[in-house]
């Protein structure tokens, strides 16, 4: 049994043909700087693509086009009665409703409408509600999760990544790729349960979740900037 | 240094190692000594770069700890029955390795009158009982057979730790990271690359960010692995009372866990996938679900989470999960059998079920 664990290994075609979203192609992008597997398939990709395209255009050995010019010229010349007549039934008949289906159709138009106000009236609440401060779930600090609402953090963060600026030059620059290709893998996965958490805010998987995506960052930036100053 | 006055301090430098020689072979604690070692011998390696050996052996007592810094090059380090630490080291000729005794400390680094010293490869010999801490940026750390305790960081650099006990703390931001058979409170981690632990006892905390955590043959009440973009699997012993945490973001988590086991399972995912290769209810479950079920009489608490991938509970031991195991190291085979040992090798593939069990097939199936 061979599993693909790679969950970026099924988005390269994408990749390659440049529909992934910017923020995919980001992460897809700093995934390929570390995980060799990913960038020989996309390598590999690369010489399909550019082997197709060096492909000479090959004339069909059976032409089939005056066949069918033949065939469409004949069905113009039948009365518009005799296409009409192919057409499936219900597309014959039209769409009718009785009158209970008629009633039952408003019925549901008006639970969709109140059932999409409610949730737009809902939306704006909860969205104040991830910016309360210190809620607590499960010891975790749900507001410092969120390093919009909490300052503190968003300076740690900062100071930390000035730290590590001014002090990239005492690590390889390899080395520097692959903790920002690593900062930017959390900081995706930070994005998601944030947005994801933004959807279900009551989810205590979530919260925490969130709180620990954030703190990794935090010990990453940490153990980074240590290294750089140990040079 | 003038080459007039490089002969006496060679002198001077031998008869203190003569010195710290006799100590060593009294076995008596050791002096507060600062050892700038000479090199015994020099070779030229290459065309240019003219490369020197050093050798010396400093005793130690108990309550003492070796500390190694080393910018780059490699680290073994192997145990003997001796109170003693013997030092081997190949670098550059201009390089000398330098062993300083303060107090409970033993510090063994390299140094030169030219700027920061080269690439220095280590080969120590000390006592199984002897606490190490090793550091460095751009090393490749194996040691084998520590039982006070080990504490390993480096930037660049697999590092392998064979046999160890007490604390044990391995971390490598580019490198993997291999324990194998360790007693203790272990604390693993990688930042870009897999975290591998087979054939422990203890605590066990195993981190990576862009890298897979694999736990095997592991018997621990106090299990927890996280990662982000890589895979968790586990395949160890669930103990009654026990405390398992596995969590990935982008990967996937596969669990060997028994029916017979007891223990309650939360499983959390956002857009994953969860299957069981045994009934439990639910057996199945829908994207974007939390829930809880209990085997036995619950007393093991497991927590599963994975923001996107999917969730598996597959026999421990099983095919199903050793074959994962083994496709995601076949790459590596050949050079993991000498880092893992024939053993847990064939542990891996011996203990695969010639016939798969139904449920497991179903699983196999559905992949």
């Amino acid at each position: 049994m061979s599993l693909s664990t790679d969950p970026w290994e099924g988005r390269l075609s994408e990749h390659l043909d440049g529909t992934l979203s910017a923020e995919e192609r980001s992460l897809l992008d700093a995934h390929l700087v570390t995980c060799g597997e990913c960038r020989a398939t996309r390598a590999e990709l690369e010489q399909i693509v550019a082997r197709a395209r060096a492909l000479p255009e090959r004339a069909p050995g059976t032409d089939l086009w005056p066949g069918i010019e033949a065939r469409v010229a004949a069905l113009a010349q039948q009365p518009f009665s005799a296409i009409r007549a192919r057409r499936p039934a219900a597309v014959r008949r039209g769409i009718t409703l009785s009158w209970p289906q008629l009633v039952a159709a408003g019925l549901l138009l008006v639970v969709l409408s109140g059932g999409g106000a409610w949730f737009a009236s809902r939306g704006p609440r909860l969205a104040g509600r991830a910016t309360q401060p210190a809620q607590t779930s499960g010891g975790t600090n749900y507001a410092a999760a969120h390093q919009d609402a909490d300052p503190e953090y968003a300076a740690q963060v900062a100071d930390l990544e000035k730290a590590l600026a001014e002090r990239r030059e005492q690590l390889d620059p390899s080395t520097v790729k692959t903790i920002e290709a690593n900062l930017k893998i959390i900081d995706l996965a930070t994005t998601q349960a944030r947005q994801a958490l933004a959807a279900d805010p009551a989810n205590p998987y979530l919260k925490e979740y969130l709180s620990k995506s954030m703190r990794r960052k935090v010990e990453l930036l940490k153990q980074a900037t240590e290294f750089a100053s140990t040079r | 240094m003038t080459i007039g006055t490089a002969r006496p301090l060679a002198l001077f430098v031998a008869l203190v190692l003569s010195l710290a020689g006799a100590a060593s072979h009294a076995e008596s604690p050791a002096p507060r000594v600062h050892v700038v070692a000479p090199p015994d011998r020099e070779y030229h390696a290459g065309r240019a770069q003219r490369s020197a050996h050093t050798d010396t052996t400093i005793a130690v007592r108990r309550g003492m700890r070796l500390v190694l810094s080393n910018f780059g090059g490699s680290i073994a380090i192997r145990t003997w029955p001796r109170s003693a630490v013997r030092v081997m080291a190949d670098h550059r000729r201009h390089d000398r390795v330098s062993i300083q005794q303060a107090d409970a400390m033993l510090h063994v680094s390299s140094e030169t009158a030219m700027g920061p010293s080269g690439s220095v490869a280590y080969d120590l010999t000390v006592p199984a009982w002897l606490p190490v801490s090793l550091s460095g940026i751009y090393n490749d750390i194996d040691v084998d057979g520590l039982q006070g305790g080990i504490d390993v960081e480096t930037v660049r650099g697999d590092i392998v730790v064979r046999r160890a006990g007490g604390v044990i703390g391995l971390r490598s931001v580019e490198g993997a990271v291999d324990l194998v058979g360790a007693r203790g409170t272990i604390a693993v981690s990688s930042v870009n690359e897999a975290v591998r632990v087979a054939q422990a006892f203890g605590s066990i905390a195993a981190e990576a960010v862009n890298g897979d955590i694999h736990l095997i043959d592991v018997d621990s009440k106090d299990v927890e692995a996280t990662t982000v973009n890589g895979e968790v699997v586990y395949d160890g012993r669930i103990l009654d009372g026990g405390n398992y945490r596995f969590a990935t973001h982008s990967g996937d988590i596969a669990l060997g866990l028994a029916e017979s086991a007891n223990a309650t399972v939360s499983v959390s995912t956002f857009s994953g996938d969860f299957e069981s290769a045994f009934a439990i209810q639910p057996r199945r479950a829908p994207r974007g679900r939390r829930f809880t079920f209990a085997l036995g009489n619950g007393s093991a608490q497991i927590d599963l989470a994975s923001f996107q991938g999917s969730i598996e509970l597959l026999r421990p031991g099983g095919r199903v999960l050793r074959e994962r195991i083994l496709d995601s190291w076949k790459d590596h085979e050949k050079e993991w059998s000498k880092v893992f040992g024939k053993e847990v090798m064939w542990e891996l593939k011996g203990k695969s079920d010639p016939a798969p069990a139904p449920d497991e097939g179903d699983n196999n199936d559905g992949k």
